[in-house]
């Protein structure tokens, strides 16, 4: 039984995003992260929102579930509007109240490196919301699969990754259960010196690392009597094949890129 | 201490779209002193209920009463003293074993309450001999020792504690036949030597009908029904319903009162009786 | 079907311990259904690891299919071996239930047009084909062995091994995962070892072995073991419900012809006896 919830888990859905194949999807965040980069003006900024809210929308997600799912990340986005605001000392004063002055050079900044912050963040989680993490690791698989030349073991790397990514929520619910037994023997997690919190601690890790040792140990032995046998003679069964879809998204994106660079200075 | 959960009712992730209603307006009382066994499916809220019984988690709606303890939601509530007194052998114990020493690891619990440490050593011993192992298990390291063991030390934890109530969560789960009788009958010893009240959460009809004074049935969780044995021996048709399986004398009887031209009453005799009750019946019928 | 021979194997895991496996000798013939029990530590668990050639003996072979299990054939051996863990926890590997599913087949090179008829069959035949795309840690234990069951059967083995399968579930998901593991079995004849501690699969199996400290104790039929006078504590199983009432009616100086197996056989046979007599 979960109690809490990870920012940018996977929502279900059959929107156009969720269809898009993975390795479209990572090349596109790779791109966009430099083109965030390159606005250098009201127009630019403007144009990159709009972007990026039509692809919430695309994505059939609500708005509002897409904000809160960073809503741990608003504290730094308040705080570095905050911090330009009062400490960057460009431009023309704006405002002055006592110690606390405003010049328009800092209101630009905040604001500019706020918007960047919060558009990064929402795109690349919109990535996590609408592509599984299995399919993730297929995308990057497939994009390093070049690097198998200089042997550099990809299919062992995108198996270790989507293994961990099967046993995190096994081993969350095993930490759980750990905390509830060791509570129950006077434990106490919440209260007391840091030193003391520390200790606590022990009592949890240690079960779970035995615990997970253990899997690791049995998962083994069920992977070799499942004939698994490294990457020799194997298929897969999931596939990554680009569709019409990805073909109009790659346009799409072009021109949209395009559009953004004659719009900026 | 007695046990009173009103109209207790208990949601996981209350007001998010993944809210699951656990557990829907419990009532039942557990008297000091008792031998209670809950039963349910997977699924059915049995170990909802009994993080209920230490504070674990408070219910979302209604008020559980352990001794002077009232636990309900927003009130805070002296959660150590009652875990002192509230001991909780969960499902797989010997997974929360972590010390370098058995000592170390069944004083845990009493050092973490404060118990002085000449009266700790007293315990681990009392404790150690309660489950049936020796003393010379003491200085060995807890990884080192076999499954059953482990088991048995996990349990020694909980019990130097000396917990008013226990409560047992499949206790026996994992271990072979054999296993399962020992740790079974182990805790139906502790219970009648010391007038322990003890708490068997369990999927095994069997056990809670050889060894509990009052049943608790859940269902979806919801309460299905609550009696002593015999009282729920006479609802058959609504023990049935929750498919946990019969225990297997009354699915003997069922299936002898589908063949005899002669009813067989199964008020929770004893085997032996019932045999001799149906023999006698088989010779009448003969003549 | 496959048949499976283990002539005078020897196995410990170090040299400095005492043998494990002892002097066994055993055959499982084709098509057949055997029990393996034994209480704990006598040896059954490492049975189903040497059958499977994930630990080798030291002294002795073991066959499959006439083929000597070594290092050499491993492969082609475990192709047409599937086991069925205690905790299916522990051999799920994939995200999703299609993915774990697909394991076996993606590491045989199966093709994937294949794959995705194997899969949804095999899903199917256990009941869980609405599931295809859950995630393991949101299925319950009953679920979770279902489908391990699904990954085995889409491989196609000969034999399967249940290695106490249905332990760590509640009695009705134990009874519907043995029905559906025996459905599966009799419609693909194959060849069935299980080791258990449950009663109910022992009455089931064509054949029991006896286990003691590593060798082999005896090998008889179900009714034969019931027939006979043991240590049920020792075998590492409760002595069936259906003696104990059988003992009871024996001290009124009934005698049954044959040992009954179960409820109804105990019920037909006292009512017989009356009618003869």
């Amino acid at each position: 039984m979960k109690s809490f919830m990870v920012i940018g888990q996977y929502v279900p859905s059959r929107s156009p995003l969720h269809l898009l194949d993975p390795r479209f999807k990572l090349l596109f965040i790779f791109g966009f992260v430099f083109i965030v980069f390159l606005a250098n003006n009201a127009a630019s900024y403007a144009l990159l929102t709009i972007y990026s809210f039509s692809f919430i929308i695309l994505s059939r997600l609500h708005i509002r579930y897409v904000l809160k799912g960073i809503a741990p990340i608003w504290f730094f986005i308040l705080f570095s509007l905050l911090f330009h605001l009062f400490f960057t000392k460009e431009g023309e004063l704006l405002y002055q109240l006592g110690f606390i002055s405003i010049y328009d050079g800092g209101l630009i900044k905040g604001v500019t490196i706020s918007l960047r912050f919060l558009l990064l963040i929402m795109v690349t989680s919109l990535l996590t919301l609408t592509t599984t993490p299995m399919e993730i690791t297929d995308g990057i698989e497939a994009l390093l699969k070049p690097l198998k030349k200089w042997k550099v073991p990809v299919h062992e790397l995108a198996l270790m990754i989507s293994i961990s990514l099967r046993f995190i929520p096994t081993l969350m619910d095993e930490l759980e259960k750990i905390s509830k037994a060791q509570a129950s023997r006077g434990v106490d997690f919440k209260t007391g010196s840091w030193k003391s919190r520390i200790y606590a601690v022990i009592p949890l890790l240690v079960p779970l690392f035995i615990s997970a040792f253990k899997r690791a140990e049995n998962l083994a032995i069920a992977m070799e009597a499942r004939g698994y046998r490294g990457d020799v003679g194997r298929t897969k069964l999931r596939k990554l094949q680009m569709t019409k879809l990805d073909y109009m998204a790659i346009f799409v994106v072009l021109a949209l890129a395009g559009l953004f660079f004659w719009i900026r200075e | 201490m007695d046990i009173l959960f009103k109209n207790v009712n208990y949601t996981y992730q209350a007001n998010t779209p993944f809210a699951f209603k656990a557990l829907k307006n419990i009532s039942f009382t557990i008297p000091s002193g008792k031998y209670m066994a809950i039963i349910g499916h997977t699924g059915s809220g049995k170990s909802t209920l009994l993080q209920h019984i230490n504070g674990l988690l408070l219910p979302t709606e209604g008020t559980v009463k352990v001794g002077d303890y009232l636990l309900e939601k927003g009130r805070k509530s002296d959660l150590k003293g009652l875990r002192q007194k509230v001991g909780i052998v969960f499902q797989y114990p010997e997974h929360q074993l972590f010390e370098e020493t058995v000592e170390k690891d069944i004083s845990f619990g009493p050092k973490n309450f404060g118990v002085a440490e000449t009266e700790i050593k007293a315990r681990v011993r009392k404790a150690i001999t309660d489950v049936g192992l020796t003393e010379e298990i003491l200085a060995k390291s807890p990884f080192e020792l076999s499954g059953g063991q482990m088991r048995r030390v996990a349990i020694a934890g909980v019990l130097a504690v000396e917990p008013e109530i226990l409560v047992l969560d499949e206790p026996t789960a994992g271990l072979d036949p054999k296993g399962q009788k020992e740790i079974m009958e182990l805790f139906y010893h502790l219970h009648k030597q010391k007038n322990r009240t003890t708490i068997l959460v369990t999927h095994h009809m069997d056990d809670a009908f050889t060894y509990a004074d009052q049943i608790l049935i859940l269902k979806e969780g919801a309460k299905l029904m609550e009696g002593t044995p015999d009282q729920i021996f006479q609802k058959r048709d609504l023990l049935t319903s929750v498919q946990l399986g019969l225990p297997e004398i009354l699915a003997f009887v069922e299936t002898a009162n589908k063949k005899f031209p002669f009813p067989i009453e199964y008020n929770g005799q004893s085997l032996d009786l019932l045999v001799e009750e149906i023999e006698k019946k088989l010779k009448r019928a003969k003549q | 079907m496959t048949k499976i021979e283990f002539r005078n194997v020897y196995f410990r895991y170090h040299e400095d311990q005492n043998w494990i496996i002892e002097a066994l000798n055993f055959t499982i013939e084709p098509g057949e259904n055997v029990a393996i029990i034994g209480h704990n530590g006598s040896g059954k668990s490492t049975i189903a690891k040497l059958m499977m050639g994930l630990v080798y003996p030291q002294k002795g072979a073991i066959f499959v299919d006439g083929q000597r299990v070594t290092e050499d054939h491993i492969w082609e051996i475990r192709q047409k071996i599937g086991m069925v863990f205690q905790n299916p926890e522990t051999q799920f590997v994939g995200t999703t239930v299609r993915d774990d599913v697909a394991f076996g087949l993606e590491n045989r090179g199966v093709p994937r047009v294949e794959m995705v008829d194997r899969i949804k069959k095999s899903l199917i035949d256990v009941g869980m084909d609405d599931y295809t795309l859950h995630e393991p840690h949101h299925l319950s234990g009953g679920q979770k062995q279902r489908v391990a069951i699904a990954g085995v059967m889409a491989t196609e083995p000969d034999i399967v091994i249940l290695d106490e399968a249905t332990s760590m579930l509640d009695p009705i998901g134990r009874q519907e995962i043995a029905k559906v593991i025996s459905r599966i079995i009799k419609q693909r004849r194959m060849t069935t070892v299980s080791i258990t501690h449950d009663v109910k699969e022992v009455m089931q199996a064509d054949r029991v072995i006896i286990l003691k400290g590593g060798e082999l104790y005896q090998c008889l039929t179900p009714r034969q073991l019931l027939a006979g006078e043991y240590d049920w504590d020792y075998l590492g199983l409760t002595k069936p419900f259906v003696l104990s009432v059988k003992e009871e009616f024996e001290k009124y100086g009934y005698q049954f012809e044959h040992t009954p197996l179960n409820h109804e056989e105990l019920i037909d046979a006292l009512w017989t006896y009356y009618s003869k007599t």
